[in-house]
């Protein structure tokens, strides 16, 4: 099964190094979205199919936190784990972030494999609704076989 | 006025964002060195980022072009020769996002400061000569040549 992904930061650079990072996971990537901020963010997910968000907060014109609400707003796409990747570390942000339904949080500065151990978790649990939803068999994203990580 | 307890959280911050993201030594120095060790480059990237509330302080961070170009081609796995000055200047203003981002997570740990938006340049004929009122200077130290902090 390959997921579909979207990237929200206002770096490209910064965008360019999750794509690549996400890219070297051992996930199955179905395509790797891009917004540059929480409005661009939302257009794309109208548009497209998406598995998995991993999102910037602290971005111009729509940040993380106001798409993430948007997102859990809309009856179509409430299901959809957002993820946040910020440089905002404290307790409290990340504890408002979870509030709001955030499906994780990773602080910037990142390791590589931090992003992959937390995507990997993330989609298993997406990865294993959608199969109780279409009524289908189990499995896991990234099983200790293809677990390696080529950083 | 910066206490040693910001110095001291800052250069942890720079630590932390230039070793873990860039895998690049850069350190604080005790004092700002005397003029004829700055050896100062054609270009500087400045970024610019503030964080309000009761913590509330505005920095600005002068990277040397070396120092970007080389952290930027590494970043983004792309020969320097090949990079333009959009990339480098981008990855620069995240670079200063994450460091003054770690900075006020260890200053601020209940969150009660908002951490803006950084905004980065290319300058020529850069001096930290030149230091914006009210602000103190702070000079690190790295393998492509001195980069500048200024806090107010």
């Amino acid at each position: 099964m390959a997921f579909n992904i979207l990237v929200v930061d206002d770096s490209e650079t910064m965008r360019a190094v999750i794509k690549k990072t996400v890219n070297m996971c051992g996930i199955e990537i179905g395509a790797l979205h891009e917004a540059g901020n929480g409005k661009e963010a939302l257009v794309v997910l109208e548009a497209e199919w998406i598995d998995v968000v991993l999102s910037d907060i602290n971005m111009p014109e729509m940040g993380g936190i106001e798409l993430l609400q948007a997102v859990k707003n809309d009856n179509v796409l409430r299901n959809i784990p957002v993820i946040f990747i910020s440089t905002e570390s404290s307790q409290t942000r990340k504890e408002e972030a979870e509030s709001f339904g955030a499906a994780a949080y990773i602080k910037k500065p990142f390791m590589p494999e931090h992003i992959r151990d937390v995507l990997l978790g993330v989609l298993n649990k997406a990865y294993a609704t959608r199969m109780l939803a279409e009524g289908t068999g189990g499995g896991t994203v990234g099983t200790e076989e293809d677990d390696s990580c080529d950083f | 006025m910066i206490t040693d307890d910001i110095r001291q959280k800052l250069n942890e911050a720079v630590v932390e964002v230039f070793g873990t993201m860039y895998f690049t030594p850069v350190d604080l120095l005790s004092e700002v060195p005397p003029e004829h060790q700055w050896h100062l480059q054609d270009r500087y990237i400045k970024a610019v980022i503030a964080y309000t509330g009761p913590l509330a302080a505005q920095m600005e961070l002068y990277f040397p072009f070396s120092l970007g170009s080389n952290i930027a081609a590494g970043f983004l796995g792309i020969d320097p020769e090949k990079l333009n000055e959009k990339q480098i200047v981008d990855t620069m203003r995240e670079a200063a996002n994450m460091i003054v981002g770690s900075l006020l997570g260890k200053l601020d740990p209940h969150g009660d400061c908002k951490l803006g938006i950084p905004a980065a340049e290319m300058v020529k004929d850069y001096s930290p000569q030149s230091v914006p009122p009210g602000s103190t200077a702070l000079a690190f130290i790295s393998d492509f040549g001195l980069m500048w902090v200024f806090f107010k």
